[in-house]
C-alpha cells in the first residue's frame, strides 16, 4: 500500500511534473484569482524578475502581457482564444474608426460595437431572451448550454469606452498594439475591474509611476486589507447568507433581517477587496488605477451612494449611456426617464435575470424620487442630523435592494421581504446572539469598519505607515495567517467574477 | 547644461535603483510567508499559541472557537499511518454508534424482507458519487475508501442547493451516467428539501429516479440532517430499492460552522457508517474497508453545479 501514497513531505512538491502540468493547465474547478495562496507566491515570483525588468520598457510590457495573458488562461481556460481575438478586432476597428468622417466614421463605430457586444450577448444574455420568448411565445426553443467567460462584462464595457473614445478623438487610436493589449489584458483588473478608461492608462504605459517607499507601503496595505476583507469577513458572513437564501422557508423574519445586512457588509467586503488588492498589485507595478468605492454605505442618499459604490461602472454608465441618451439637457421628464434606461442597464449588465433588472429599476426609481425631492425640498447638507437619517434611510434602502441581487430567484425575493414585513420578531436577538454569536461579532466589526468616518481612517493608516519598511513582511504574514485560522473549507469566488 | 543633464540621468539611476530594491523587497514579502505557510503545511509539526493550534493552509475549517474547548482530531497523514492510526479511526467510528441517539421525526422502520445482490462484493466498482452540497464533503471520504479497496471512483457530481427535482427530471444525470459507465452508484439527496411539503410531488420525482436506476447498483444515502423533516426521508426510503436506502436523519455527526452540513470529521463518520452498512446489511454490498490513510489525493473527475443557476429541466 504504501508505494500508492504520494510523499507529501516533499518540500520540492513544485518540481514533480505532475505537479508542474496540473499548475500551468486550467481547471474549471480551480479557477484562479487573487486570494489563491498559490497564486500569490507566483506573484511573488513573478515580481522578483519583474524588479530587473524595471528599466527595460519594452520587455516589461511584454512580460506583464504574457503573466497576464496566463493569467486570464488560468481563470478562463479556452476562452482566452475570444478575448485576443477581441483584442485585436478592437485594436483594427479603432485604427478604421479614426481614419474616417461623417457617416462612414459612424458607421465604422457602431459596427465595431455590435461587434465587441455580440460575444457579451451571446454568452451573457442568450438563454435569457430564449427563456423569456418561450414562455410568453409558448415557443420551445433549446436553451444553448454556456459557459460565461470570467471577465467579459468588464472587458467588453473597456473595448467600448476605448472604441467610443478614439470616435469622439478624445484618444488617439494605439499605434502599437501591444499597448492595447496591455491595457486590455493588464491583469489586476482582468476579470472583475475596476472598469478602466483608455484615456487613463494608455498614458501610464509609456509613463509607468517608479515605485518609492510610500507606493510600496500603499500597496501591500491596499492588498493585505484587501485580502482581510473578502476572505475573513466576506466569506464568513457570506456562509450565512447562503444558508438562509437556499431555504428561505426554514428562517424566521429575524434571521432573513439579520441576512440583509449579513449580504450589504458580504458584497462590500468581498467586491471592495478585491479592488483593493486589484489596485495594489497594480501599484507594485507601477499603474495606478481608480478607486472603486469611497466609503458607499456613508451616503446620505442614493445620488451620493452612487457616486462611492463601485464607481468605475457608475461612471462608465454616466459617460457611455446617461449622457449620449441626451443627460439632463432635454427636459425633466426626459433626464428622468434617461437615468431609469441607464440603470436598467446597469441591472441588467450584473445579470441576465428579471430579479437584476428589478434591482436596477428600483435604483433608477429611488434617484428620480431623489431628485425631485431636492427639487421641493430644499434640505441643509450641512445638517448632521438630516446626514445621520439620509445615510439610515439610504443605508435600508440599498440593503432592501440587495435581496433581489442575492436571492435565488425572483420568487424567494418577496419570500425573504414578505417575512421581514410580516414576521418579525426582534426578541430573537438574545436566541440569535448565542446561537450565532459569530455572525453578530462579523456584523459589527462590519459596521465598525464601514461607518467609521473617513478621517479616523486615515488618521490610523497614516500611524501604520510610519512603521519601517522591512516590517511590512510581518503584516503580510499576519494577515495571511488570520485568513488560514478562519478560513473557509472552499474560498467562495468574488462575487464580481459571474457578472 | 550638460551638468544638469548629468544630474537628472544619476537621479532617475539612483530611483531605478531604489525601486528595484523596493520590488525585490516587495516580492520577497510575498514569497516569505507564503514559503513559510506552505512549508508549515507540509510539516508534521503543529505549533500551538497561547493554547490555540495554528491551522493549516489544507486543514479543513473548524468551528469558531479556540482549539482547546474541542475535542481533539488527529490528522493522520498516509507517512503517520501506524497501527495505532488505524485504531483511532476505529474509535471515533465507536463513537458514532454509542452516542446517545437523536431522533429528528417519526422512526422509518423497513421490515420488508430483501434479498442481498449474490454479486460479488469484492469486485472492483466503477463509482459514481451525485448529490447536493453534501455530496461536496462526502465524496472525499468516498475517495479514500476507493483508494483503500481499489474501487474507481470515476466521478462526483456536486449539484448544490439540488433537490430530488433536479436529479429526476434532469438529463443531466442520465448523460453523465453515460459517459462515465459506473457500475455502483451513491446519490446523496435531500438536504435542501427537508422543509418539503410537497411531498407527492417529490414521491413522483424520487420514483422516476429509483426508475431510471434500475438495472444500476446503488445505494441512496439520506440527508444527514440536524432538524426535523417533514417526511422526505420517509418518502425516498419508500421510492428506494428496498435496502438500498440509508437512513443517515439519526446519527449524531458533529455539525459544521454552518449548522447545517457536517463538518470535516462529521463527513468521515458519516461515511464510516455508510460503508458499515454497505457491507453488512445494503441490498447492494461492496468492499468497504476502512481506508488506513485519509485525504488520498482525488483523481476523479467532479462536477460542480448549482442548482440556483443551472436548473437542469
Amino acid at each position: 500500500m504504501q508505494q500508492n501514497i504520494v510523499d507529501i513531505n516533499n518540500l520540492f512538491f513544485f518540481l514533480n511534473w505532475e505537479q508542474i502540468k496540473s499548475f500551468l493547465s486550467y481547471s474549471v474547478d480551480k479557477p484562479w484569482f487573487f486570494t489563491e495562496f498559490s497564486f500569490l507566491l507566483i506573484f511573488g515570483f513573478f515580481l522578483l524578475i519583474y524588479a530587473f525588468l524595471v528599466d527595460k520598457n519594452k520587455w516589461k510590457k511584454i512580460y506583464i502581457i504574457a503573466f497576464s495573458l496566463f493569467f486570464y488562461y488560468k481563470s478562463s481556460g479556452p476562452f482566452l482564444g475570444l478575448f485576443v481575438l477581441m483584442i485585436v478586432s478592437d485594436f483594427l476597428f479603432a485604427k478604421y474608426i479614426a481614419k474616417q468622417y461623417g457617416l462612414k466614421k459612424k458607421i465604422y463605430l457602431f459596427i465595431s460595437l455590435l461587434y465587441s457586444l455580440s460575444f457579451l450577448l451571446y454568452f451573457k444574455y442568450s438563454n435569457f431572451f430564449i427563456t423569456n420568448f418561450n414562455e410568453f411565445l409558448d415557443t420551445d426553443f433549446h436553451l444553448n448550454n454556456l459557459f460565461l467567460p470570467i471577465g467579459i462584462s468588464f472587458y467588453t464595457f473597456q473595448s467600448i469606452s476605448y472604441l467610443v473614445d478614439v470616435y469622439r478623438k478624445e484618444i488617439e487610436p494605439s499605434k502599437d498594439i501591444s499597448d492595447y493589449a496591455f491595457y486590455m489584458t493588464f491583469f489586476p483588473h482582468l476579470v472583475a475591474g475596476p472598469i478602466v478608461r483608455a484615456k487613463d492608462f494608455l498614458p501610464q504605459i509609456v509613463a509607468p509611476q517608479i515605485i518609492n517607499t510610500a507606493l510600496y507601503k500603499e500597496s501591500i496595505m491596499r492588498i493585505t486589507i484587501g485580502l482581510i476583507k473578502k476572505l475573513f469577513i466576506a466569506d464568513y458572513l457570506g456562509k450565512y447568507v447562503s444558508l438562509v437564501h437556499e431555504t428561505p422557508n426554514g428562517f424566521s423574519g429575524f434571521e432573513h433581517l439579520i441576512s440583509m445586512y449579513a449580504y450589504s457588509f458580504q458584497i462590500y467586503f468581498d467586491f471592495s477587496g478585491y479592488s483593493d488588492i486589484a489596485i495594489g498589485l497594480a501599484l507594485l507595478l507601477g499603474y495606478r488605477l481608480k478607486d472603486n468605492f469611497d466609503a458607499p454605505y456613508l451616503a446620505s442618499n442614493i445620488t451620493v451612494f452612487w457616486r462611492k459604490w463601485h464607481m468605475s461602472l457608475s461612471s462608465w454608465l454616466k459617460d457611455y449611456i446617461y449622457i449620449p441618451l441626451g443627460g439632463s439637457k432635454k427636459g425633466v421628464i426626459n433626464t428622468y426617464l434617461f437615468l431609469l434606461i441607464t440603470m436598467l442597464i446597469g441591472g441588467l449588465w450584473h445579470g441576465s435575470e428579471w430579479r437584476f433588472i428589478f434591482w436596477g429599476l428600483a435604483h433608477g426609481l429611488a434617484l428620480v424620487v431623489h431628485k425631485l425631492w431636492s427639487y421641493f425640498v430644499k434640505t441643509n447638507e450641512s445638517n448632521k442630523l438630516f446626514s445621520l437619517i439620509g445615510i439610515f434611510i439610504t443605508f435600508n434602502f440599498v440593503s432592501l435592494c440587495w435581496i433581489f441581487f442575492r436571492s435565488v430567484s425572483f420568487e424567494t425575493a418577496f419570500q425573504s421581504l414578505s417575512l421581514i414585513f410580516t414576521k418579525l420578531n426582534l426578541s430573537e436577538i438574545i436566541a440569535f446572539s448565542v446561537e450565532r454569536k459569530e455572525v453578530i461579532i462579523l456584523i459589527f466589526i462590519s459596521m465598525l469598519i464601514v461607518f467609521t468616518p473617513s478621517k479616523i481612517k486615515q488618521f490610523i493608516y497614516s500611524k501604520i505607515f510610519l512603521l519601517p519598511t522591512f516590517t511590512w513582511v510581518i503584516w503580510i504574514l499576519l494577515a495571511l495567517q488570520i485568513i488560514i485560522q478562519f478560513k473557509d473549507e472552499i474560498v467562495q469566488p468574488f462575487i464580481y467574477f459571474q457578472f | 547644461m550638460d551638468d544638469i543633464n548629468k544630474n537628472h540621468s544619476d537621479k532617475t539611476d539612483n530611483n531605478q535603483q531604489n525601486s528595484r530594491v523596493l520590488l525585490v523587497i516587495a516580492a520577497l514579502s510575498f514569497i516569505v510567508p507564503l514559503l513559510l505557510i506552505y512549508s508549515y503545511d507540509y510539516s508534521e509539526k503543529n505549533i500551538n499559541f497561547f493554547g490555540w493550534q495554528l491551522k493549516k493552509l489544507s486543514s479543513d475549517s473548524e468551528e469558531f472557537v479556540p482549539k482547546k474547548n474541542k475535542v481533539k482530531i488527529k490528522i493522520v497523514k498516509p507517512n503517520e499511518i501506524t497501527e495505532d492510526s488505524v485504531e483511532i479511526i476505529e474509535i471515533k467510528k465507536d463513537t458514532l454508534l454509542n452516542n446517545e441517539q437523536q431522533s429528528f421525526g417519526e422512526p422509518i422502520i423497513d421490515t420488508t424482507e430483501f434479498e442481498r445482490s449474490h454479486a460479488d462484493p469484492s469486485e472492483k466498482q466503477r463509482i459514481l458519487i451525485m448529490g447536493d452540497s453534501e455530496c461536496g464533503g462526502l465524496y472525499r471520504q468516498l475517495n479514500d475508501y476507493c483508494f483503500q479497496n481499489g474501487h474507481n471512483l470515476v466521478a462526483s457530481v456536486v449539484w448544490n442547493s439540488a433537490t430530488i427535482l433536479n436529479f429526476a427530471y434532469s438529463d443531466t444525470i442520465a448523460s453523465i451516467i453515460n459517459k462515465f459507465q459506473p457500475t455502483y452508484i451513491f446519490i446523496v439527496v435531500g438536504l435542501n428539501e427537508l422543509y418539503a411539503r410537497d411531498l407527492d410531488k417529490r414521491r413522483a420525482a424520487a420514483e422516476l429516479l429509483a426508475s431510471k436506476l434500475k438495472g444500476i447498483r446503488y445505494s441512496w444515502i439520506g440527508p444527514a440532517n440536524f432538524t426535523r423533516d417533514f417526511g422526505i426521508n420517509k418518502v425516498f426510503s419508500e421510492a428506494a430499492e428496498h435496502g438500498a436506502f440509508f437512513l443517515s436523519r439519526d446519527l449524531n455527526l458533529p455539525k459544521g460552522k454552518d449548522n447545517r452540513h457536517p463538518n470535516s470529521e462529521g463527513y468521515r463518520m458519516w461515511m464510516d457508517s455508510i460503508a458499515n452498512w454497505i457491507q453488512t446489511t445494503a441490498r447492494y454490498p461492496l468492499l468497504m474497508n476502512t481506508p488506513g490513510g485519509r485525504n488520498q489525493p482525488c483523481k476523479s473527475k467532479v462536477i460542480n453545479l448549482n442548482a440556483a443557476k443551472y436548473r437542469g429541466y
